[in-house]
């Protein structure tokens, strides 16, 4: 896929496609909650998707913002808001959020990197690493070291889940005309 | 797909193997249930059919033991005061390793033990 070599898009347009892409959060949180969870806690990872399509447009504050807009969005679709539930999901999206935009940063710095790599790579660490923290929270808080025994379906579920939502975020930015406008202001 | 995405589909295959390979080291040589909650952990034998009463922050969940001679004991939650269910929905377990959790009433079911001879390694939803 061509890249912009500049973004086209006013700070205005940039205000308006971050609650546009946390309200799709929000609806494919919806969505997520009609698949039967195999584990507690564990999500599919598909609101996670607008993040992940948003890392080349946007810089760190919108993107921290629309990490923000995503864990409110699911924690009201899931009703667990007031929950420490919700402590799991904040800490899970978060450390998803700082491998991806790092890795991100990193692809950004080293062209030999990003050549070798696609958003497959930042979905499949996105994953990788919200598992890790929600295992290690489980262990930490609330069933000790037998939370280990969750941890292999926790892996292999995340990285079917990491895989599939990198491969959608790639294919969708690769051929969407419509976010290459809305994102880049190109057609 | 690029060289790094493969690279990180690796990452993720080995975790998934790695820890599946350190949860299937056996413990003990019978199969018994381990029943954790805050108030500490509980083991039971196997070999009775019986329900379990396993307190938590939000009131108690049942567990129930059903023992039938010539077939696998089988364990599941009936009944819990959590929100979504999805420890009753898990189903029954009966196989070692295998396991059943209800996060926000901080009850873990769990049957450890040495697999039997001929039983599958590991299990996959």
């Amino acid at each position: 896929m061509p890249q912009p070599t500049e973004r086209l898009l006013t700070s205005t347009d940039h205000r308006r496609l971050v609650p546009f892409l946390g309200a799709l959060s929000l609806f494919l949180s919806t969505i997520e909650y009609l698949f039967p969870k195999p584990v507690p806690f564990f999500r599919l990872g598909l609101a996670n998707l607008p993040l992940l399509v948003g890392l080349d447009t946007f810089n760190f504050r919108e993107l921290a913002l629309l990490l923000a807009l995503k864990v409110a969005g699911q924690a009201l679709v899931n009703g667990t808001l007031a929950s420490y539930v919700f402590l799991f999901s904040l800490a899970g999206s978060t450390a998803s959020f700082l491998v991806m935009v790092g890795l991100h940063r990193l692809m950004r710095r080293f062209p030999a990197v990003k050549r070798r790599s696609s958003l497959v790579s930042l979905g499949l660490a996105g994953a990788l690493a919200s598992n890790t923290v929600q295992i290690l929270l489980s262990i930490q808080f609330i069933f000790g070291p037998t939370s280990l025994v969750i941890a292999p379906l926790f892996y292999g579920l995340g990285t079917g889940s990491g895989l599939a939502v990198g491969l959608l975020a790639q294919t969708f930015t690769q051929r969407s005309h419509w976010w290459k406008k809305v994102a880049y202001g190109t057609n | 797909m690029k060289l790094f995405d493969f690279v990180w589909l690796a990452m993720g295959i080995l975790l998934t193997s790695v820890t599946a390979w350190a949860v299937a080291s056996p413990a003990s040589t019978q199969p018994r249930l381990e029943v954790q909650t805050d108030a500490g952990v509980w083991v039971y034998p196997l070999t009775a059919t019986r329900t379990i009463e396993a307190p938590g922050p939000l009131g108690v969940t049942d567990v129930q033991v059903r023992a039938v001679t010539g077939k696998p004991t089988q364990v599941w939650v009936s009944d819990s005061p959590c929100k979504n269910k999805i420890c009753i929905e898990m189903g029954k377990i009966s196989r070692v390793g295998q396991w059943v959790a209800c996060l926000p009433n901080h009850v873990f079911v769990r049957i450890s033990g040495t697999p039997t001879a001929g039983g599958l390694d590991a299990t996959a939803y």
